[in-house]
């Protein structure tokens, strides 16, 4: 009795004297989860992207603010409008002014 | 000018909306322009407009050309953080229109693209399905109604994939919120329920045909709008100018929509006239302008309403905007349902 509980004793000192050991990632449900509160800590919410994937989609401070190069946006600076874009990332296709005004398209899947 | 809030979005808008679909045929750019400005100056900040506009009638060549001024306008004046713009992709069966094609994932998509493109903004703030497919009781069809022609499953099964697609475009940035129009209980109750399902977008409004002439929306639609909070957008609430008093005795003035369409879209019965002539002696009895009688009476309903006003004259415009400043008494409110049991279904 007293060699098996000096057994779980050292069993017990071998898990306390390996604390930097890494701490495993989450997976599944569990990871989703982990994402969406650091999205949700940054400002922003996790949503439905192309496909199956989730994408945290924040919230631009200068939304709708006139804009004539992408320099002048936190985000993308929307060509058709010239206004500053209401979130980022900015799924699909759209025309955005580059950093030097010029007007092209830009897809993102 | 009073604001609301387009169902459950957070989107604010003024009490009433711009119509636009006489532009670019009753209306020249230039005037359509002077209807905007005007419209603001009065607190509206609310357009309403369709792929399919101007109508009266419509036709290939002018498809798409309202969008296309209402997006002159933008790239003039720089103004699109004032406008909230809606917009509708045409339903099955316009030949005008893409062929008379059907609503599907691509075509919305493709609908949503091109009329961006005229608008010439990047988003729309609320993209409307303009008929659905399976067809509606809307329009005077209401007399051959028959809903047994219709598929339950397939109609579902295309509401599952348009509320997808739909959500693909709220997650793009290209459009805001989602709203249906000549829809009826089941649908808009179903439209709800995959809006649900999939994590949006939600029904927000309902546009359908509502006036102290066509009072359909009264019943189920009303008791649904109220629960779901969704906010009905109130087409022809002068019931196509008939409750301005210019066709009674049944004239047709020149240079009005009745010049252009003679029975005003079936709105010409035997009995429109006489409930007509009961509306119109309702506002004379009370010193009010009918025509801003009806538009304040739509205002007074129990659950949120937003009439869409239209116009083919900055004058026609003034006057209706006007109506934003009455407040109806309750006699003349009492008088109205008078008229109503007398006049329960003109058309």
């Amino acid at each position: 009795m007293r060699a098996r509980t000096l057994l779980v004793l050292l069993a017990l000192a071998a898990c306390r004297a390996t604390p930097e050991a890494p701490v495993p990632e989450p997976v599944g449900a569990a990871r989703i989860e982990a994402e969406r509160a650091a999205c949700e800590r940054a400002g922003g919410s996790l949503q439905a992207a192309a496909g199956s994937r989730l994408a945290c989609v924040r919230p631009m401070r200068d939304a709708g603010k006139q804009c004539r190069a992408a320099g002048d946006c936190e985000g993308a600076c929307l060509a058709r409008s010239m206004t500053c874009a209401p979130f980022a990332p900015l799924f699909g296709c759209h025309e955005v002014l580059t950093p030097a005004g010029a007007r092209v398209t830009e897809c993102l899947d | 000018m009073e604001r609301m809030t387009l169902g459950r979005t957070g989107i604010a808008v003024s009490a009433f909306c711009l119509g636009t679909m006489t532009w670019g045929n009753q209306n020249t750019e230039d005037e359509a322009h002077a209807q905007i400005d005007m419209a603001l100056d009065h607190g509206v900040d609310f357009l309403d407009t369709a792929e399919m506009y101007p109508t009266q009638p419509v036709r290939a060549e002018t498809v798409g050309r309202t969008e296309e001024i209402i997006g002159a306008w933008l790239a003039r004046t720089g103004r699109r953080g004032d406008v909230v713009i809606a917009t509708k992709i045409t339903g099955a069966g316009n030949p005008h229109v893409r062929a008379g094609a059907p609503i599907t994932p691509g075509t919305l998509r493709a609908a949503c693209e091109a009329s961006l493109k005229r608008l010439r903004t990047d988003v729309i703030d609320l993209y409307q399905l303009h008929w659905p497919n399976r067809g509606s009781y809307h329009f005077r069809q209401n007399w051959t109604f028959n809903p047994a022609r219709q598929d339950r499953a397939a109609t579902q099964a295309h509401m599952a994939e348009i509320v997808e697609a739909a959500g693909r475009l709220v997650t793009e940035g290209k459009i805001r919120a989602f709203g249906v129009s000549n829809e009826s209980a089941w649908g808009t109750a179903e439209w709800l329920r995959h809006g649900t399902r999939a994590g949006g977008p939600r029904v927000a409004t309902i546009q359908n045909e509502y006036s102290l002439l066509c009072r359909h929306w009264d019943t189920d639609l009303a008791e649904l709008c109220h629960h779901e909070e969704v906010t009905l957008l109130a087409f022809s609430p002068l019931a196509g100018g008939l409750l301005s008093g210019k066709y009674a005795g049944d004239v047709t003035p020149e240079g009005t929509r009745r010049a252009l369409t003679p029975d005003l879209g079936g709105r010409i019965t035997p009995q429109v006239f006489p409930a007509v002539a009961a509306y119109l002696g309702v506002a004379a009895r009370h010193g009010l302008n009918p025509c801003q009688m009806a538009l304040a009476w739509v205002r007074t309903r129990p659950v949120p309403v937003i009439p869409i006003l239209g116009a083919t004259s900055l004058q026609q415009l003034r006057t209706n905007l006007g109506a934003a400043e009455l407040r109806l008494n309750a006699e003349v409110l009492d008088e109205i349902e008078a008229v109503r049991r007398d006049h329960p279904m003109p058309y």
